[in-house]
């Protein structure tokens, strides 16, 4: 393959166009779910090909087949371009990009155990064992759970002289148990309603402790059995772990991609209140919210990371937020040329080889602040701390929103004192995020992670990567009259 | 690959499985999408698509291995998958049935040539929209397809189909339109009266800023909208789940549980449906009446409907709402105090039991009082019951639309009419 792929990059060189790039990828997935501790659907998929990106008369045109050989791959190749050049007749506007440095290099993401070394029986030990005991309690209807692996090995080759292989691994899972309370099925899982992710191998299955963390679920499905429904109101909301990633998510993860600003998702994605207008000098948040993305590991092994995005752009650091400011967008060599940037953020990212790249997030992270989560509880009068997303929906520019939980639990005077069901708050981005009044410290910091952030068309998927502390936001609107 | 190809390639696969029973399903993909913002094309991308899954059954569920690598060893590796996790593997059920209907769902469509059709429809819409001083932005897709099934049983089914959609939302003034387009014969699209209708709707909405305040209206959802609020009740129409007693509509089977004006069909049959014609196990797809004037009639069980390849095993995928008398403009003359949903988006499910969810109306919702528009709801965010919403079904309209829905099926849907919805 590698010949082939010299000769599609001598190939692009004498492509009469302005860029010319390919990605060839090799991916596997293996997906398990389990229910009562026995194995229920095993699904792998594997799939190679190679997708190219002409840029032509300041349009792109993409095409991308599996059919590998080589008479395939040069009419694909010829097909982008012919596609960029006649769509450049009907343009939105004259596409240019950010210089980039060519690169040639090899990376792979840092694992301690192969998934792909392991057996079935190795896979799903730690998940069936806490199952089996989770659905021992008289009080649990079912317990489920889903292991999830993924290997990308993804080659970027450009017109540029850029050469780079990767190989990215995604590990996820999660374990749930449900109970039928008052005719309702009440969910409990860990670590997240749709699993934890990471940029690991098996050893993040390990971390994530079931069998330890399967207790904890069955006694809150048993308290919950006798917990009333949560009440409307107005309350201070602490919120940690896969609610609080999906609140970062949500709002400003998806509010500060740029492609968003020009349009490009207005379709599908919608757009963004974050306009340039804002940038450098505008509060969005209260002066303690801190919030960066990093595409490579330097906060952390988050599920979007890499060392180069689909562009080959080197991952980097972006502060979107310092001290409740908006200071920076998720960007591609594309729209950091309108936006009058020296480079891309590396936020460009395709589900697989038959998808166009498009602006990712990647890992987006509140940054520690200081404190423990039980100091932030005991200093808290009256409100409830949530914990695990159960429903979301926020509107087309990021403002609105409206979030549900799995458990609240309730605080009065700074002391837990019982469990509440279905709990869900809503507000406004601005005014949420202006509220956030403490963040915990780095000692409760910890990454979270998504496998299924789902924009564009075709659609695609995306992993994302969450790092976060505790974090508490004060007076917020709880159900609905 | 040729259809002569694809049994060629699917007789190699048995030959290197031996007596093991498999089922092997293919799918092709071929075609553009094609993206615009800004009145011009921003994104543009051609796919060539196969791959086939491999299917066994074992004591505790299926296994599934998906691959598009189609050399010998690449098959060889995949049924060395297959025999690895279906470790004690069982004989595929046999089918009872074996009648399909004939539904032709391929109309000539050359992929070579979907570059240009994409382009010309495009710049068609463009030039339209310019003249009216407005802006648009929406997408262009045409796609050739292809689905095989066979399995050790000496099962073989294939199906072709085609599909060309067309969606657009023009902003003119500070209203919003939006009007999309399916069929799997490329020749019923016409670009201009689709761009027409969706300036109408916009100018409608461009008239005056009506903030809603919290309370019930009567609405009417467009088919699109209405395909999209009704989706979280899909999977609970499957027998089994109704048995285990995990489905809402769990012993409510031959009771009125919505409004005498609302039934719900899942038909391939019907002449104006399109879509595979059996399931992913093989089996045949027929007419089952999930709906009859408010009434749960029937739910989808194994043999006749729609068993899919994983998590939801009867998911219907030939929607048919019954179409009323009045047409969408008489609908509308008759509101007293409502709104028109357009467009909806991100539609969440809250609470399951009571079937609880909320979401956000976009693309250019109009306030109608006294059956006249009287301008764009600006901000909009039910929260409500939908069974209490389909309990206050009035009518629907004569004119329905075909949409496309998933990956193998469509849905054929009419305005829909309600007495309440509640904004919050």
């Amino acid at each position: 393959m590698k010949e082939l792929l010299s000769r599609l990059q001598h190939k692009m060189e004498s492509v009469d166009c302005e860029h010319a790039d390919l990605r060839y990828v090799e991916s596997e997935r293996v997906r398990i779910r389990s229910k009562n501790g026995i194995v229920d659907e095993i699904k792998e998929t594997t799939s190679r090909g190679i997708g190219f990106r002409v840029l032509k008369s300041g349009t792109f045109g993409f095409s991308s087949t599996g059919d590998l050989s080589e008479k395939s791959l040069f009419i694909h190749l010829k097909q982008a371009q012919e596609m960029a050049e006649r769509f450049s007749k009907i343009r939105h506007t004259e596409v240019r990009l950010v210089p980039l440095k060519p690169v040639k290099d090899q990376w792979a993401t840092p694992i301690q155990k192969d998934p792909w070394k392991l057996s079935l029986d190795e896979w799903v030990a730690p998940l069936i064992e806490a199952e089996t005991k989770l659905k021992s309690h008289s009080w649990i209807d079912s317990a489920s759970g889903v292991l999830d692996f993924t290997r990308k090995r993804v080659t970027f080759i450009s017109k540029e002289g850029s050469w780079i292989e990767q190989v990215l691994y995604r590990t996820g899972g999660w374990l749930y148990g449900e109970s039928w309370i008052a005719g309702e099925k009440v969910r409990r899982s860990w670590p997240g309603p749709s699993g934890l992710f990471l940029a690991q191998g098996y050893e993040a299955i390990e971390s994530f402790k079931f069998m330890e963390e399967g207790e904890r679920l069955a006694e809150e499905l048993k308290e919950l059995q006798k917990s009333p429904e949560a009440p409307t109101g107005t309350f201070d909301l602490i919120l940690k772990g896969s609610i609080l990633a999906l609140q970062i998510h949500e709002t400003f993860g998806h509010a500060s991609e740029s492609d968003r600003v020009y349009g490009y998702e207005d379709n599908y994605g919608g757009r963004t209140f974050l306009n340039p207008g804002l940038l450098g000098g505008f509060p969005v948040a209260s002066p303690i919210v801190n919030l960066a993305s990093h595409s490579g590991m330097e906060l952390g092994p988050g599920a979007g990371s890499f060392a180069y995005d689909d562009e080959g752009v080197p991952s980097k650091r972006l502060d979107i937020i310092q001290k409740g400011i908006f200071t920076g967008y998720q960007t591609s060599r594309e729209t950091a040329f309108f936006l009058n940037q020296p480079e891309s953020s590396a936020n460009m990212v395709a589900q697989d080889w038959p998808h166009y790249p498009i602006i990712r997030m990647t890992n987006v992270s509140l940054l520690p602040h200081k404190g423990m989560l039980d100091q932030i509880i005991s200093d808290t009068e009256k409100g409830f701390l949530l914990d695990n997303e159960l429903s979301w929906s926020i509107d087309q520019m990021r403002l609105d929103f409206q979030i549900g939980g799995e458990v609240g639990y309730r605080i009065e005077k700074g002391k837990i004192i019982g469990l509440v069901r279905f709990p869900f708050y809503h507000g406004n981005t601005l005014d949420f995020w202006r509220s956030c009044d403490r963040v915990a410290g780095p000692e409760e910091w910890r990454l979270w992670g998504f496998p299924d952030c789902g924009k564009g068309g075709p659609y695609q998927e995306a992993f994302t990567g969450h790092g976060l502390s505790p974090a508490r936001f004060q007076n917020v609107p709880f159900g609905r009259e | 690959m040729k259809v002569e190809e694809v049994n060629k390639f699917a007789g190699r696969v048995f030959k290197l499985a031996g007596k093991f029973p498999l089922q092997v399903f293919i799918r092709i993909k071929k075609g553009i999408l094609v993206r615009f913002a800004n009145n011009g094309v921003h994104q543009n991308g051609f796919q060539d698509l196969f791959s086939y899954t491999v299917r066994a059954l074992t004591q505790d569920g299926p296994v599934y291995l998906e691959s598009n690598d189609v050399s010998d060893a690449g098959i060889r590796n995949i049924l060395d998958r297959v025999h690895l996790l279906a470790r004690h593997s069982e004989p595929l059920p046999k089918l009872k049935k074996r009648s399909y209907v004939q539904k032709k769902e391929y109309f000539p469509l050359q992929v070579s040539k979907t570059p240009e059709m994409a382009s010309r429809a495009i710049a068609e819409g463009l030039s339209l929209i310019r003249r009216q001083q407005a802006s648009a932005n929406g997408y262009y897709s045409a796609y050739e397809r292809f689905f095989y099934l066979a399995n050790s049983e000496g099962l073989e089914l294939s199906h072709q189909a085609a599909a060309v959609r067309f969606g657009v939302t023009i902003t003119k003034g500070a209203g919003k339109g939006y009007l999309s387009f399916f069929h799997p014969d490329p020749k019923k699209l016409k670009v201009t009266p689709i761009v027409g209708e969706a300036m109408n709707l916009a100018e409608d909405a461009s008239h005056d800023e009506i903030l809603l305040t919290p309370g019930e209206y009567e609405c009417v959802f467009s088919p699109r909208a209405f395909l999209e609020l009704i989706d979280p009740l899909r999977r609970h129409f499957d027998a089994r789940l109704t048995q285990d007693g995990k489905s809402v509509f769990t012993g409510a089977l031959g009771k009125k549980i919505f409004s005498e004006a609302f039934t719900l069909e899942e038909n391939i049959e019907h002449p104006r449906q399109f879509g595979v014609p059996f399931d992913a196990e093989g089996s045949p797809r027929r007419r089952v009446t999930l709906i009859n004037k408010g009434t749960l009639k029937e739910l989808l069980a194994e043999g006749h409907s729609t068993r899919s390849l994983s998590e939801h095993p009867f998911n219907p995928q030939n929607l048919i709402v019954k179409e009323g008398n009045l047409s969408q403009k008489a609908i509308f003359k008759k509101i007293k105090r409502g709104i028109f949903i357009n467009k909806i988006w991100y539609h969440t499910l809250v609470k399951e039991s009571s079937m609880e969810v909320t979401g956000l109306a976009t693309a250019g919702s109009i306030y109608i009082e006294d059956g006249s528009i009287r301008g764009r709801v600006i901000h909009l965010r039910y929260h409500d019951s939908l069974f209490s919403i389909l309990r206050s079904v009035v009518g629907t309209s004569k004119e329905q639309i075909l949409l496309k829905d998933g990956e193998m099926g469509a849905a054929l849907f009419p305005y829909i009419w309600v007495s309440r919805l509640k904004v919050v």
